[in-house]
């Protein structure tokens, strides 16, 4: 089912438009569940538009006049975009016929370099311990990802999204599957800065570390990429790893899509609220094991179970 | 807790004898003083280390506290209770029952919050181990209140040294031998259990009887005071000398935390970035206590010490301009 160029350019604007319009509501969600755990009544659910609105008409001030701490908000955001056209979300993946896994994989890790540049250019001491932990995490929390991916691609014999997601669609799950699936989730409430690994910016240790001198449109458009970081990985974890049921009618598996997405930004969100922070040791150890965990699972995935 | 202090420096001074249901009263209220602030701590620590969910907790469950507080005096905070010789309004035998009620609520909820607290695994990670403060240091720096009962040092005025009503009620010291932030944590916790016993029983063995002393002769001239008080941070001094037409001619009162604070150096050297903030909410400081801004050049030695206006200027002044 290979589409044609005018259901690619839809189907590519589609995806990023979505991503963008969005993902604020899904973190709306996710903080009206944190607040209720709270005993809270929390923000509204629109909250998060008015949040970017409101700094994208800020003024801003700059610490610096690096290129990089000028324009790393750009580059994170158009990282992340540029990952919707090649994941799945409800639907095949507009965009791939080669090696896909290995270009979401270097995209998101040029978004977290931006966060690594933005912190190192902001001439704040804050800003560079936050670089340098951003480092440690992208170090453990990436190969577990890629492990995951990479045990994915094994099973279905292909490095395309598309592949894998029509694969695991037919053939069902395994042990494999279902235990590098939860080292991937651990891995996403990591990369998407949730507790208990929301160790980078840890707002009361070193005040947004990476973020402390961003302001204005340069911080709406990291807040926006954080955002679409959300909606991304749940889309590839949903589409991936449960992938079922699937109708073959676009709209209607977008809408389970979403539901699935939901679900899982939910637990995410459960995670987050039951967990103070690690220190940045404690997650590495944590991380360490969850590779090895991982590493077993595409071993059980190369022996072919 | 202050007026507390200062009123009984003057009582000494002047040697006047409180009756016994104001001295209760003044127990009731610096024990309901005790578990709110008790009850903020653990809020801003689980906020420090990331815990918000603690942090709501823990003050929705303080809210009840200040709600009693308002009924009793009028005011949630700064309860404006004691005049010198007594205190300004009596606790009604009809507002028992009501108050009650709201302590049994809050005792429970603080004991759940307790068992929640203690079987947290992550939060022990977090908290065991870290910031170590030992026994023999918290006596040589003379640390105060539930940072040096954290340490395994029984001290507490209450039971050393009572004052108001805690010779009746009793009072018991926790002390906890782990040296640690988690024993501090523990310390505070169970602290507000038995502060919520002590108005209790405070309430219902409250004498009758008049609520301020019999204040028709003028307070001499000349004579020194010197009254401490277990605040909920530590121990407070009160020192006056009485003046003329019945003003202070000289009053000092020292505050526990400047004296806690000299103990941060020893809990953080050698850890984390990470820890640094807890280590140093763990003795609950109080930096309007403290004010004051000290810079040293490591290569001279040389130490500069900020004033307020120098502090106003800096606040203000832009970090980068263009």
């Amino acid at each position: 089912m290979d589409y044609s160029i005018g259901e690619i350019v839809a189907l590519c604007s589609f995806n990023i438009i979505l991503v963008l319009l969005l993902s604020p509501l899904l973190e709306g969600i996710i903080r009206k569940l944190v607040a209720l755990v709270h005993s809270r009544i929390g923000p509204p659910l629109y909250q998060p538009y008015i949040d970017i609105l409101k700094l994208l008409g800020k003024e801003e001030i700059v610490s610096s006049d690096n290129f990089f701490f000028r324009y790393s908000g750009v580059l994170a955001l158009a990282a992340i975009l540029s990952t919707a056209v090649i994941i799945p979300i409800g639907a095949r993946p507009p965009l791939g016929n080669a090696g896909e896994i290995i270009v979401f994989v270097y995209l998101i890790t040029l978004s977290a370099i931006m966060v690594m540049m933005s912190g190192i250019t902001s001439e704040s001491p804050f800003g560079i311990v936050g670089a340098a932990r951003e480092m440690m995490m992208v170090l453990v929390v990436e190969p577990v990802i890629i492990i995951a991916l990479i045990t994915a691609a094994v099973k279905a014999r292909s490095m395309t999204f598309g592949d894998i997601m029509a694969y695991h669609l037919s053939h069902g799950t395994s042990i494999s599957m279902v235990i590098v699936a939860i080292a991937l989730f651990l891995a996403i409430v990591a990369q998407l800065a949730r507790l208990p690994f929301d160790i980078v910016e840890a707002d009361q240790e070193i005040m947004e570390g990476p973020f402390i001198e961003q302001s204005g449109a340069k911080l709406a458009l990291f807040k926006w990429s954080f955002y679409a970081k959300e909606l991304i990985f749940a889309s590839i974890f949903v589409s991936i790893f449960v992938p079922w049921p699937y109708k073959g009618n676009f709209i209607v598996d977008f809408i389970i899509t979403l539901v699935k997405i939901v679900i899982l930004l939910l637990i995410v969100g459960v995670v987050h609220v039951v967990n103070p922070r690690l220190r940045i040791d404690q997650a590495i150890r944590y991380f360490g094991i969850l590779i090895f965990v991982s590493l077993i699972g595409l071993a059980f995935a190369l022996v072919g179970s | 807790m202050h007026s507390t202090g200062y009123c009984q420096a003057v009582e000494k001074a002047a040697d006047i004898e409180v009756p016994a249901r104001a001295r209760f009263i003044r127990t009731i209220i610096l024990e309901l003083e005790r578990v709110q602030s008790h009850l903020l701590w653990l809020g801003i620590a689980g906020h420090i280390i990331g815990f918000d969910t603690v942090l709501m907790q823990a003050w929705r469950i303080r809210e009840p506290v200040m709600w009693l507080c308002e009924k009793i005096t009028g005011n949630r905070k700064l309860l404006g209770m004691n005049i010198v010789g007594g205190v300004r309004r009596d606790i009604p035998k009809e507002m028992h029952p009501e108050l009650m009620e709201v302590l049994d609520k809050v005792e429970k909820e603080t004991k759940k919050v307790l068992d929640a607290v203690v079987t947290d695994t992550t939060l022990l990670m977090r908290c065991e181990n870290v910031g170590i403060l030992k026994n023999e240091d918290a006596i040589a720096y003379s640390l105060l209140g539930p940072t040096s009962r954290g340490s395994g040092v029984a001290l507490d005025i209450r039971v050393d040294h009572p004052y108001a009503a805690y010779k009746e009620v009793g009072c018991e010291v926790v002390v906890e031998t782990g040296a640690d932030i988690w024993s501090r944590l523990l310390v505070r916790l169970k602290e507000t259990v038995e502060s919520i016993r002590i108005i209790k029983d405070s309430l219902a063995m409250m004498p009758k009887g008049e609520i301020v002393a019999d204040m028709s002769d003028p307070i001499p001239p000349g004579k020194v005071g010197l009254s401490s008080v277990e605040a909920p941070r530590g121990e407070t001094h009160h020192f006056v000398i009485t003046g003329e037409d019945c003003r202070p001619y000289r009053w000092k009162a020292r505050a526990p935390t400047f004296q806690n604070l000299q103990g941060i150096p020893l809990m953080v050297a050698g850890e984390t970035i990470a820890d640094v903030p807890i280590a140093l909410g763990s003795i609950d400081p109080c930096f309007s206590c403290t004010e004051r801004l000290e810079t040293v050049d490591v290569k001279s030695g040389k130490i500069k010490i900020y004033s307020k206006a120098e502090l106003y200027k800096l606040s203000r002044s832009k970090t980068f301009k263009r």
